[in-house]
């Protein structure tokens, strides 16, 4: 093992700090951060919480991500021409897709009404969503690369759909460290283990104290995640006074074996890391539970209501990390499957799935804004691609990354703005184009980071989130 | 040579760059629009000529430093003035000089051209585009043929081992190289370590297990000084080697058993591959016969001609157990995908470099061409990968391990014995949709009308039933079905939206559409059924099954089909007219029934004379040579130059084996081992080195490029490289050499002098301590109590799809097998592995990071797995009832940690588990376990010194 006398000199400053969580890694310490900052080198911790490029707009964010890709021509991107040639062939170049018999054009089954200050149109799939549409930057205009879900949702997490890469919220965190060294910097609760799995967290490259820690899985329920809502937390077998005796030997042990072994700091980053955890036993469940929460907020983020109750849980959850000083939290939804991946029966299925969502994102939404969060908190709404305007399987919508629609919040966007627009029928982007790269280049900005420079050397070479691409979209900075 | 074959001067084309491009200052719409208009332009219209892979006339015109130098004839536009600019006469095929010549550019591209010279022609600065430092955009990038001056591309050099002042200490001629250099830097090497603490290194080491007390016992009493020596032969000897040192090689080799990324599709067969490498370490397979094996084991003669070479089959698992993007659409690209990885793998592997770099562009420091590259992808190309690439997910290629003839046979007999259970089952829902369509399906306007009755009007559903002369247990169902709820059915709206005279003649036409459905699937069934028959009859190809889809008809499938039958998007309730499937057979009409009979005898007579199930390997085989060209900026769409299949053409050396025919894997491999090859004997001998030491010679062993770290010991690493051929390439006897040296040999304590001027161990005065791996951990944790199952090889699981909590692969503690056999799916490798720096199998793994984190902390505080081993170590101890509590203590030390306890432990240990705060029949259970567990948690478990 490499000794590392800087080390030695933290030893204090490992004391001091109250808790680390997933953090402390000996890997991150050692790690080379040339390049991450031209104008303020980092100190040796790479978790400190850091300056950015230049003064920021949202200090965090949080990603509300709709597993298997929602239908923005039945929620946030009308196409009159859908009603008038329902039925009828689908007139342009078909292009790369996943279905293997798709179908005429397909009107939506949903209405859409024009709601708030702004007159933004949204489908009576999210009745909710849409009264908070006047701080809403809808973004009409997205394309992605990847037909497929697992390529689709790489990139959208981690900008490339072929490689491994470092997900966003390593970025991130790897960019800002963390202001709470109680809890992780970067939180994905109920992530799908499907299409990339853990990839779509992990910190590929990145020291591995950055990868984000995942809450449980979307295939788990939420009982038993409420008890141990990260593994291994909970202490079963022994009381907290038979743990805190063998903890009291233990130290003495590795203080003995220690002492011959004084250039040896990784030996006493392990006897730290465990009596963090320790710690971290005792006061992480405390920012995890949503017991101390009043009944009207519960109620706000429809956790009364068995259809509401997970996803109110997961975004309750996003605030009281967010609060905590967590930069990078995701909400995912999805179940066992993807929720919004509906090749066949989309008009039912993707009801049903957006109930479950509409009243816990607006609730989110309201309750951010009521404390005075939203402006610093950068609230994504997204899935991995849109779907097409034509059938897959006589009543389901086929992959659409060639134009789709996601929407931003707060953080230093425009609120009950539109911006970009799709062809008549929904099909491509064709102003105002945005490329999941530029989106990538934008939430950095916002994050106060000019994408190209937020980079980390690796194999001889410099990595960044957005590769070789990326423009910043400045008309929708607020 | 640089890549400037197409390069030719055209006379005549003198561009003007009166202003250099402006680096700064520009708006950000200017910055957009050169993005998305500009940009583009050059990169797609000009960059085949004038990119990165090919300057004509000098001229690059993708980058802003190619475009500030400007062609070879000068520069090439007037900032301001597009009217004077040579860019724009060009463009506009005003001048000579007619540019694209393929096709004038559309005119609103010539005048966004126009428009960004109009305005400066502004290039949003050249950090745009991160790969390219100011430095390299300039002309200061060497030539790739200057760079082939760095150290690692020099021949081997035959170095002596030099001379030193104190020859007492010397053991290996690796000695004289390490202890010149640091009696050169006035330091002591760190003493021999002591007898327990060598024999505790090197089994872990070689077997990644604490020594066995009857090994401790053996090497202790053993007091002739070569007793290391004989250990270490020992150690080599014994199967646990192959599982040890086999294990660092998948590291390398990225061995998984799911095709990764998108879908991580579970794959069987992969084993092999695994276990293959096991066995070759444990045989000590020389290493240029290794390489052979894993690229082209498939082309390699086997002892009796025509006889399947089982074992160089399962080899080539090395090129096919990479990850695979098998859900991507674009297949070509989904293809060239699997060969980049591939390339990417091979030369990090066993040259040392990073030569997937230039799948883009010239490699941006090593002597590596776009060119190159394509003449490598040429030959991986041509290897296939795919049983079929074309469906949605895409299907790997498995190789048989019998003769062609067997597997046939094999293919043959499931093809007959599927024909017919298919027939059966069809003839079977034939007869359930009759029946439905002569019973139940025109009664089906009146259950419709009676069920709104109970659900609208409230009235009793026996009632209703009795009155109508329906059945009451259909219509609860019908109730049930139609009952308005929360659910979103778009198909049923008509039928809600009825005014109430229209309703008979809206249950009416439900009724007429789900019999005019019900005779189209009787019409396909009939028709398939009559084929299908005649097939299996008379021979000739089964026709394919239209199977009815529930999307195609909803109401007809939720009134027809059992709740599991609805598939995706479906309702989960039993339709009202179903039929349960126990009960459908019974329909049959007597013909039918003759026949499904016949058949199912013929599969019962096919599976009695069933040939067995084939092996088969997850491998490659020789595909379709391709002519490959390169892609220009990596694109298939873009084709450049013609990149015939060769070795990269700076590296290749005098003489390399001529690619003649097929797709040159096996010239490849003769290549890579040829003696005077300066970087795979290096490469590989640096990979030994760092896996004994904690750090390569070369600290970064995929990296021999010029961005990489030179070896701390150039002579010593050539030395070792040299003695690597002349030993034949065997990996045992460089174990021997480096472990019978002093260098291997000194214990890993620190001296001031050497903290002093060698802090980070960089001229090795010392052995690097290390942390257990994650195999190590578990596999010794299991071994405590001798439950660690030593079984070797084969296949963990058949139930692939599994991914239940008893599923070993994701709760390693379902299973006593060492950990190395443990199933691993890429994207959800078991977390208990990846908590403690696993490697990923994402791409080569040449060294795992070290990450000491507090949930590791919080898994060996609260983990089962933990509490079970500490509880099973202390119900061994308390068992032996020979024993005292003092010898308890004694036996668990050496037990743990592989040596005696001292007094003042034993003392303290005593009073622990005396005073352990537990009360109850339990409680000295409790304190014992306890007791254990600190012994599994301490650093010194947990440390190799």
């Amino acid at each position: 093992m490499q000794p590392m006398p800087e080390m030695l000199s933290r030893r204090a400053l490992f004391r001091r700090s109250a808790l680390s969580f997933a953090a402390l890694g000996l890997e991150g310490l050692l790690c080379d951060q040339a390049g991450l900052f031209a104008a303020s080198p980092p100190t040796g911790d790479p978790l400190a919480p850091r300056e950015p490029h230049f003064p920021a707009r949202a200090k965090r964010v949080i990603f509300l991500f709709m597993h298997g890709g929602v239908s923005h021509i039945d929620s946030f991107d009308p196409k009159p021409r859908l009603e008038k040639d329902h039925g009828k062939p689908m007139p342009l170049k078909r292009e790369l897709s996943f279905s293997d018999n798709p179908g005429d054009l397909m009107k939506s089954p949903f209405e859409f009404r024009r709601y708030g200050g702004s007159g933004i149109p949204v489908s009576s799939l999210f009745p909710t969503v849409a009264s908070c549409v006047d701080d809403l930057c809808v973004i009409r205009s997205m394309v992605g690369d990847g037909v497929d879900h697992g390529g689709a949702m790489l990139q959208l997490h981690t900008g490339s759909f072929t490689f491994t890469r470092p997900s966003i919220g390593s970025w991130v965190f790897y960019g800002l460290g963390t202001e709470n060294r109680n809890l992780p910097g970067f939180v994905t609760i109920k992530p799908t283990l499907w299409h990339g799995g853990a990839k779509n967290w992990g910190s590929a490259f990145l020291p591995g104290a950055f990868q984000g820690t995942p809450i449980g899985n979307s295939a788990m329920g939420l009982d038993g995640l409420q008890k141990e809502p990260i593994e291994h937390l909970a202490n079963t077998k022994l009381t907290s006074e038979q743990q805190r005796y063998e903890l009291e030997m233990l130290r003495k042990m590795n203080d003995l074996h220690r002492l011959d072994k004084q250039h040896d700091a990784e030996l006493e980053a392990r006897i730290q890391a465990l009596e963090l955890a320790f710690r971290m036993q005792i006061e992480a469940p405390e920012a995890m539970s949503i017991e101390g929460e009043s009944e009207a907020t519960k109620k706000l983020y429809g956790i009364d209501d068995e259809r509401t109750r997970d996803f109110g849980w997961e975004c309750l959850l996003a605030r009281r990390l967010a609060e905590r000083g967590v930069r990078f939290i995701q909400c995912t939804h999805s179940g066992l499957e993807e929720k919004w991946d509906h090749h066949n029966a989309v008009a039912r299925r993707h009801h049903a799935s957006a109930r479950e969502v509409d009243k816990p994102i607006a609730g989110l939404l309201t309750d951010l804004k009521s404390r005075g969060m939203l402006e610093e908190t950068l609230v994504i709404w997204a899935g991995e691609f849109g779907r097409t305007p034509f059938t897959d399987q006589s009543d389901g919508r086929d992959h659409n990354p060639y134009g789709f629609t996601i929407w931003l919040a707060g953080g230093g966007v425009k609120g009950g703005m539109i911006y970009g627009a799709t062809d008549e029928f929904g099909y491509h982007a064709i102003e105002d184009r945005m490329h999941i790269h530029d989106l990538h280049a934008t939430i950095l900005h916002l994050l106060g980071f000019d994408h190209t420079k937020l980079t980390h050397r690796f194999d001889g070479r410099d990595f960044r989130l957005t590769d070789v691409h990326g423009v910043v979209a400045e008309n929708i900075l607020a | 040579m640089m890549v400037r074959i197409f390069q030719f001067v055209l006379s005549g084309l003198a561009l003007a760059l009166a202003f250099p491009p402006a680096a700064s200052g520009q708006t950000a719409a200017q910055t957009n629009f050169f993005e998305r208009e500009i940009r583009p332009l050059f990169e797609t219209k000009c960059g085949a000529c004038h990119g990165e892979s090919a300057q004509m006339a000098g001229l690059q015109l993708t980058t802003a430093g190619g475009f500030a130098r400007g062609a070879d004839a000068g520069p090439m536009l007037v900032a301001g003035d597009p009217e004077n600019s040579r860019l724009i006469r060009a463009v506009r095929y005003e001048s000579t000089i007619k540019m694209p010549p393929s096709g004038k550019l559309a005119d609103g591209e010539i005048a966004a051209l126009a428009r960004w010279v109009q305005e400066g022609a502004p290039w949003p600065g050249s950090s745009t585009n991160a790969e390219l430092s100011a430095a390299e955009v300039g002309d200061s990038t060497p030539s790739l043929k200057a760079r082939t001056s760095h150290w690692s591309f020099q021949p081997i050099r035959d170095p002596a081992p030099p001379a030193v002042e104190d020859e007492s200490w010397l053991q290996s001629p690796i000695d004289r190289f390490i202890l010149a250099k640091l009696e050169e830097n006035g330091i002591q090497p760190a003493p021999r370590a002591d007898k327990l603490t060598l024999l505790r290194r090197a089994k872990y080491d070689l077997h990644g297990l604490p020594p066995s007390q009857r090994e401790i016992d053996e090497f202790l009493d053993d007091e002739i000084p070569a007793a290391f020596e004989r250990l270490v032969d020992r150690l080599l000897a014994s199967p646990r080697y192959g599982e040890k040192w086999g294990r660092h090689w998948l590291d390398v080799a990225r061995y998984a058993d799911s095709s990764g990324l998108d879908d991580d599709i579970k794959l069987p067969h992969t084993w092999r591959y695994r276990d293959y490498v096991i066995e070759a370490f444990n045989e000590d397979v020389p290493f240029d016969r290794f390489i052979a094996e894993q690229l082209a084991g498939d082309l390699l003669p086997t002892e009796k001609p025509g006889e399947i070479n089982r074992r160089g089959i399962i080899a080539t698992g090395f090129l096919a157990v990479g990850p695979k993007p098998l859900v991507q659409q674009d297949k070509i690209k989904l293809k060239y995908d699997v060969v980049d990885e591939q390339i990417d793998t091979m030369s990090k592997v066993f040259l040392g470099l990073t030569i997937a770099c230039a799948r883009c562009h010239d490699h941006k420091f090593d002597p590596i061409s776009t060119k190159d590259y394509y003449s490598l992808a040429s030959i991986f190309a041509s290897v296939e990968n795919f049983e079929d690439i074309e469906p949605l997910v895409s299907k790997v290629h498995f190789e048989p391990l019998v003769p062609q003839e067997q597997y046939e046979q094999y293919v043959a007999y499931k093809r007959k014995k599927e024909s017919r259970e298919s027939w059966v089952s069809g003839a079977i829902d034939l007869a359930m949709y009759r029946r439905i369509a002569e019973e139940t399906g025109p009664r089906l306007a009146e259950y419709v009308v009676a069920a709104r009755r109970v659900y609208a009007d409230g009235m009793e559903a026996a009632a209703v039933a009795e009155a109508s002369r329906l059945e009451a247990a259909v219509l609860e169902k019908w109730v049930a079905y139609l009952r308005p709820g929360d659910t979103l059915r778009l198909y049923l709206e008509p039928w809600y939206r009825a005014a109430p005279e229209e309703i008979d003649a809206v249950a009416e036409g439900y009724q007429q559409s789900f019999l005019r459905r019900a005779r189209i699937e009787i019409g396909k069934l009939e028709c398939w059924l009559e084929e299908a028959l005649a097939a299996i009859r008379f021979g000739g190809k089964q026709p394919q099954r239209d199977k009815f889809k529930a999307s195609s008809d909803r109401v007809f499938a939720e009134v027809v089909l059992r709740g599991d039958e609805m598939g995706e998007g479906g309702t989960q309730a039993d339709g009202p007219f179903s039929i349960p499937k126990e009960h459908r057979e019974d329909l049959l009409d007597a013909p039918s029934r003759q026949l499904v009979e016949e058949l199912r005898a013929q599969i019962k007579e096919l599976e009695d004379r069933a040939p067995p199930e084939p092996d088969m390997a997850y491998a490659v085989r020789e595909g379709e040579s391709v002519e490959q060209h390169v892609f220009i900026r990596g694109s298939y769409q873009n084709l450049g130059e013609a990149a015939p299949k060769a070795f990269p053409s700076l590296l290749a050396g005098q003489h390399p084996p001529a690619i003649k025919k097929g797709s040159g894997r096996l010239e490849l491999a003769r290549w890579l081992a040829s003696p005077d090859h300066p970087l795979t004997s290096r490469v590989a001998v640096n990979r030994i080195w760092q896996w004994h030491f904690s750090k390569g010679l070369v600290p970064t062993p995929h990296n021999f490029g010029v961005t990489g770290q030179a070896p701390t010991h150039p002579q010593l690493l050539d030395y070792l490289a040299r003695r690597f051929l002349s030993d034949g390439w065997s990996i045992k006897s460089m174990h021997r050499l480096i472990m019978n040296s002093s260098t291997y040999q000194m214990n890993s304590t620190v001296s001031a002098s050497a903290w002093k001027s060698d802090p980070s161990n960089r001229l090795w005065p010392r052995f690097n301590r290390r942390r257990l791996s994650v195999e190590e951990m578990r596999d010794s944790m299991l071994a405590l109590d001798g439950s660690l199952d030593l079984t070797m090889g084969g296949k963990l699981t058949d139930n692939l799809d599994s991914y239940s909590s008893e599923s070993p692969f994701f709760h390693p503690d379902k299973t006593k097998r060492r950990t190395v056999y443990l199933p691993l799916y890429r994207n959800r490798l078991p977390p208990d592995l990846t908590l403690f720096d696993f490697a990923n199998s994402t791409t080569s793994v040449a060294e795992r990071s070290r990450s000491t984190i507090a949930p590791q902390g919080l898994y060996l505080m609260n983990s089962d797995f933990v509490a079970s081993r500490a509880r099973a170590l202390a119900e061994k101890l308390l068992a032996r009832e020979d024993l005292a509590d003092r010898a308890r203590i004694e036996q668990a030390y050496w037990t743990v940690l592989s040596r005696p306890v001292a007094t003042q432990e034993t003392t303290r240990m005593l009073d622990y588990v005396a005073g352990f705060p537990a009360s109850g029949d339990d409680a000295r259970h409790d304190a014992w376990a306890s007791f254990c567990r600190l012994l599994l948690v301490s650093n010194e478990y947990h440390y190799v010194n």
